[in-house]
C-alpha cells in the first residue's frame, strides 16, 4: 500500500517520468496560489475518478469504460468548478478554463483506464493519491520557480495584513521575463525532467533501454 | 440483448447521478455566484464614482468593444456620465473593464478586472496606478493609444508589456469613441 502510494512520487512522477497532465503544468503554473488551487483540484477528482472507475469496471463492458470515465470526471470538473466560482472568484477567473479540462486531463484517464481496471478500490485509491500528490508537488515546485525567477514573487493567500505577495529583492525589479512565458515552462520543465532521469533508479532506466531496443 | 440493455442501463445510471450531482451543486452554488457578482460590480462602482447614483445596465448595441453601461445620475445641473463595461485583448487574453465617461467621451476613472496577464509583464496593469494615464484622455485630449503618446515615465513603466498597454487603450479608445457617437442616448 505504501509502496504503491509513494511510486507516484518520485519513482513514476506523472509528469516528470511519464509526461502526463502537461497542460495544467505548463499553463496554471505562473503563479503558486494557481498552481496550489489546481493540483489540489486535480489531486480530488483523480482520486474520485480512479476509485470509482475501479469500482465499476466489473459493471461496465471495457468499450464503454472511457464514455463512463469521462462522465466521471466531468461531473466532478464540473462541480469543483462551481465551488470555485463560489468561493473564490478571482482563482476560479484565473483557472479559466483549465478547471473544466481537468476533464481530459491524461494523468486521469491514465489512472482511471489504465491501473484502476486491473486492481482493486483500495490500491486504485492510493495509487491515485500518490499520482496526483506526484503531480501536486510538481506543479507546485516549476509554479515555485516560476514566480521566483519570471516576476520575483512568491504569491500566496492573503491574510490580515499580509497582502499574500513576497517580494524578493533584486529579482522582482528585474525579473527573468521569459521564464513566465510559455517557453519558459517548457525550459523549467525540460529541466525537471532531466534531473529525473539523472536521479531515476536504474530498474527504470534499464527498462526504458530495453524499450528502445 | 439482455446483457446489452443492462450495461446500458447502468451507465445510464451513471451518467445521471453525475448530472444530478452538478445539478445539485448549482443549486447550492447559483444563488450565491450571482449575489457575489452583484455585490463585486456594486463596490466597482462605487469605487470608480463614490457620492453618484446608478441605474440599471443597459446593453450596448453597434459595438464590439462596448457590453453595456450603468448610467450615472450626479446633482441636478451635472453633466451627464456613466459607466461602460468594456473588453479587450491583451496578451494572455482578454481584458474586461469598467470606463467612468463623461458625455463628451471624457474618461474619468477606469477598472481593470483580473486577467490573465503574465505576472513581471501585462499583470502590472491591474494596479490602479496604471490607468492613470488614461484619466482626462477621451474628451479633448486623444486617448494614448502608443507609447510615443505617453509621457517618458509612463512609457518606461508599460515597456516590455506593450500588447497588454495596446489592448487597453484600443478598448479605452471605443468606449470613448461610442459615448461621443452618442451610443448612451440611442
Amino acid at each position: 500500500m505504501i509502496q504503491t502510494f509513494s511510486k507516484g512520487i518520485i519513482d513514476e512522477n506523472p509528469v516528470c517520468v511519464y509526461l502526463l497532465g502537461l497542460c495544467p503544468v505548463l499553463a496554471v503554473s505562473t503563479r503558486v496560489i494557481d498552481a496550489f488551487a489546481m493540483g489540489l483540484t486535480l489531486l480530488v477528482i483523480l482520486v474520485i475518478t480512479s476509485t470509482a472507475m475501479s469500482a465499476v469496471k466489473d459493471h461496465i463492458p471495457g468499450r464503454f469504460r472511457v464514455f463512463v470515465c469521462t462522465a466521471v470526471a466531468g461531473a466532478c470538473a464540473s462541480m469543483a468548478d462551481l465551488i470555485m466560482q463560489a468561493a473564490m472568484p478571482g482563482l476560479s477567473d484565473r483557472l479559466g478554463i483549465f478547471v473544466p479540462l481537468i476533464t481530459v486531463n491524461t494523468l486521469i484517464l491514465d489512472r482511471a483506464l489504465g491501473f484502476a481496471q486491473e486492481n482493486t478500490p483500495s490500491m486504485s485509491f492510493w495509487d491515485a493519491l500518490g499520482m496526483g500528490c506526484g503531480f501536486f508537488l510538481t506543479l507546485l515546485g516549476v509554479a515555485l520557480i516560476r514566480e521566483v525567477l519570471g516576476s520575483g514573487t512568491i504569491t500566496l493567500v492573503p491574510v490580515g495584513r499580509f497582502s499574500g505577495v513576497i517580494r524578493i529583492p533584486a529579482l522582482s525589479e528585474s525579473p527573468v521575463r521569459v521564464i513566465s512565458l510559455s517557453a519558459g515552462g517548457f525550459l523549467v520543465l525540460g529541466y525537471l525532467k532531466a534531473v529525473f532521469d539523472l536521479a531515476a533508479p536504474a530498474t527504470i532506466k534499464k527498462s526504458a533501454d530495453e524499450e528502445e531496443k | 440483448m439482455n446483457k446489452h440493455a443492462v450495461a446500458a442501463g447502468k451507465i445510464a445510471g451513471i451518467c445521471f447521478a453525475g448530472v444530478l450531482l452538478v445539478v445539485l451543486t448549482h443549486l447550492v452554488t447559483g444563488a450565491a455566484i450571482e449575489r457575489r457578482d452583484e455585490r463585486d460590480t456594486y463596490r466597482i462602482l462605487k469605487d470608480l464614482a463614490p457620492d453618484k447614483g446608478f441605474g440599471v445596465l443597459k446593453p450596448a448595441e453597434g459595438s464590439d468593444t462596448v457590453l453595456g453601461y450603468y448610467p450615472v445620475w450626479g446633482k441636478p445641473g451635472e453633466a451627464e456620465s456613466c459607466i461602460l463595461v468594456a473588453r479587450g485583448r491583451g496578451y494572455g487574453g482578454p481584458l474586461s473593464l469598467f470606463v467612468y465617461c463623461k458625455a463628451d467621451g471624457e474618461i474619468l476613472a477606469v477598472r481593470l478586472l483580473e486577467t490573465r496577464e503574465y505576472p513581471g509583464m501585462g499583470k502590472a496593469a491591474e494596479a490602479p496606478a496604471y490607468m492613470n494615464k488614461f484619466k482626462g484622455t477621451g474628451g479633448a485630449k486623444p486617448v494614448p493609444l502608443t507609447l510615443g503618446s505617453l509621457s517618458r515615465a509612463d512609457a518606461e513603466a508599460v515597456s516590455g508589456a506593450t500588447i497588454t498597454f495596446g489592448g487597453i487603450a484600443r478598448a479605452l479608445e471605443r468606449a470613448s469613441s461610442f459615448v461621443k457617437n452618442g451610443g448612451i442616448r440611442k
